[in-house]
């Protein structure tokens, strides 16, 4: 057998799978398919290189087709299951197509009828090639779990997946019938715990409320506990990868259930943008850019983020959820992680949620409302001292008058003004926008959703905005904003619908004018 | 009573060599006509293939087998112009068969092997009104 057909091999027999399950019953507690594929080569790898050892110490030769034996002589025939055979007739061949060679009668071990072989026979076939042990059994174990581990734990994963003696958490396995019962008492007493605490719990803490008898194992416990939470609806896991936190489903806010209907944006496409706006659309954070995934590395990984607030966020009472504010969270492959975000001003900590599905982090609506945060804020989101520990800070500044720009919706259409309000924390001033009418706004969201492209939007909007500039100039990021308010749009989305427009211009810094022929 | 499975592409196909007698087919012949010139100058008749020894391609085991079949299988069956693209279907799948020396095959592998049409449109030829060159479901003996 060659090498790449032996190991392509491990992992997809029943006895590979019966090895798994005598792998798991010694150990007596779940492990990872990486350690069952891992034990599974050492093991396979041992019996094939005792197999080899033990075929060596035969002293008959093994049957090539191209070789010529004698009558009486024994020959270990390997394409069947290397049983030996004794030599007891030989004839020549008969087919004119090919070139003559002999065949022999063999009477193999454990069969009653005779069996006739070619030798002497030297046209191609695989038994003529010559036969060392395969290069990749010489591998050390740890050797052949990096070169092979990955497609073993693939081959096995399949066959262990569609065996019901095997239970399944994340990627940890166990076997059925070694799991301690959990009773549905204990599961009462779980959802009450939780209920007390109002936090998620780890499987640990709960296990201390259990009095599970001292014979079985902790671990093992501790994984049938998993099983039964994560299969029980009341429960979620809300915990980091590999650090299962258990919380109660109806104790989970709305928002970070369900995508909040003013997130929702059309998916991104891959837009090429000129340098100047690929700056700009870099500053903006936006997970509308993302398509959802915001699994993607951030490189390099930062300690400190700097987000500027959009409408729907501020409506949604959310933040984008983008690689690099990913990355001051552990990894977490559940739909969301519970973590806890403290004020840096305050000290005033709360549950924030980080969604998966919409990348996105919930539970700041009352955070906003407290600071009366308008969109354009400055929101900075820094490392925290434990894994689960974001810090959240906003720029508060003496409340004063201001100028600034107020949008509303007026007989279903957005229209801006230039209004003296009260601002009590600093923001971008391109995207600081003041919403007049929540409602209004609504409505002019409805009538947005006629206009077919972004472009179309924009030129709308623009000379709303172009209005309270002296210069006639909207800057992109404004735009960005103010789009915003009524449809869901990344920055690059944004960004490529004015590159499109034929009504508006590029003046340089991020400025957009509109032509001539449109005034 | 044995289930009736609904055929699909997975679905193993063979000659029924049977059907050529009661269908008055004589399916000797039809295997010397797919011979090539070579083999054709070895065996100028059918009647001049005998039993031959056959190598195993796997285990070297030697099997007797028809010559005709030995030849389709190892030597005319491997060569290009056996499948041609300008051969209509039903023929370059029963050649596929007498290729593979009449070892069931489904549909999905018929393709793979003729690429011709697809999967789907081989299997609705297979499971036509008409029986094909005798090509059948293969039924485990």
């Amino acid at each position: 057998m060659a090498s790449s057909d032996f190991w392509n091999s491990v992992g997809t027999t029943q006895a590979d799978v019966e090895r798994a399950y005598a792998f798991l019953l010694e150990r007596g507690d779940a492990a990872a398919s990486r350690d069952i594929a891992a034990h599974l080569i050492r093991q396979r790898l041992l019996e094939e290189q005792k197999r080899l050892e033990e075929l060596a110490a035969r002293r008959a030769p093994l049957y090539q087709p191209k070789g010529t034996y004698e009558i009486g002589q024994r020959v270990i025939f390997t394409a069947f299951d290397n049983r030996e055979g004794v030599v007891t007739a030989i004839r020549a061949s008969e087919n004119p197509r090919v070139a003559p060679f002999q065949v022999m009668t063999v009477q193999l071990e454990g069969e009653s009828a005779p069996r006739e072989f070619a030798m002497g026979y030297t046209a191609p076939h695989p038994l003529n090639e010559d036969r060392e042990a395969p290069v990749e059994l010489t591998l050390s174990p740890e050797e052949a779990i990096a070169k092979y581990g990955e497609l073993v734990r693939t081959n096995l994963l399949q066959r262990m997946n569609a065996d019901k003696e095997f239970v399944r958490l994340d990627d940890g396995w166990f076997l059925r019938g070694l799991l301690p019962e959990i009773h549905e008492g204990y599961l009462n007493l779980a959802e009450a715990a939780i209920e007390q605490s109002n936090d998620a719990l780890r499987t640990a803490d709960l296990l201390k409320i259990f009095e599970f008898p001292p014979t079985i194992k902790r671990t093992a416990a501790a994984f049938a506990l998993n099983v039964a939470l994560a299969n029980d609806a009341r429960f979620e896991d809300v915990g980091a990868r590999n650090s299962p936190r258990w919380f109660l489903t109806h104790l989970i806010p709305e928002e970070a259930r369900v995508r909040p209907k003013i997130l929702e944006a059309a998916p991104a496409r891959a837009f090429s943008l000129p340098n100047e706006l690929e700056l700009i659309a870099a500053e903006l954070q936006d997970e509308a850019d993302l398509n959802g995934d915001a699994s993607q590395n951030a490189l390099p990984p930062r300690d400190e983020v700097l987000l500027i607030l959009t409408y729907p966020h501020r409506r949604a009472g959310t933040l984008p959820l983008t690689p690099a504010v990913r990355a001051l969270l552990p990894p977490f492959d559940h739909p969301r992680l519970r973590f806890y975000l403290v004020d840096t001003l305050t000290q005033e900590k709360f549950a924030g949620y980080a969604v998966n599905d919409g990348a996105y982090i919930a539970g700041l609506t009352n955070w906003f409302n407290a600071r009366k945060l308008s969109p354009g804020a400055y929101i900075t989101l820094k490392r925290g001292s434990d894994p689960l520990t974001v810090l959240i800070e906003h720029q508060p500044q003496r409340e004063r008058g201001l100028w600034v720009r107020v949008a509303r919706g007026v007989n279903g259409q957005l229209v801006f003004s230039q209004e003296k309000r009260p601002i009590a924390h600093k923001a971008d001033e391109e995207m600081l926008i003041v919403i007049g009418d929540p409602a209004g706004l609504d409505a002019a969201a409805q009538k947005a959703r006629e206009y077919a492209s972004l472009t179309t939007l924009l030129e709308e909007i623009f000379p709303e905005l172009a209005k309270l500039s002296g210069a006639g100039r909207v800057h992109a990021k404004t735009l960005y904003s103010a789009v915003n308010l009524v449809r869901r749009a990344g920055p690059r989305a944004v960004l490529h619908a004015l590159t499109e427009s034929r009504a508006l211009s590029s003046v340089g810094g991020g400025y957009f004018v509109l032509n001539e022929v449109r005034r | 009573m044995s289930p009736v499975v609904r055929p699909d592409t997975k679905t193993l196909f063979h000659i029924d060599t049977q059907w050529f007698e009661e269908n008055g087919r004589d399916l000797r012949a039809e295997l010397h006509a797919a011979l090539c010139e070579k083999c054709r100058a070895l065996y100028p008749t059918p009647d001049d293939a005998r039993p031959v020894d056959r190598v195993h391609p796997q285990t070297g085991q030697v099997m007797r087998v028809d010559a005709l079949w030995e030849c389709l299988a190892d030597h005319c069956g491997q060569q290009a112009d056996f499948i041609t693209p300008t051969m209509p279907l039903t023929r370059a799948i029963f050649r596929a068969l007498l290729a593979n020396g009449n070892n069931p095959m489904s549909p999905e592998a018929l393709y793979h092997r003729i690429r011709k049409s697809n999967p789907a449109g081989i299997l609705r030829v297979l499971m036509g009104a008409h029986i094909e060159d005798g090509i059948v479901p293969f039924q485990t003996p």
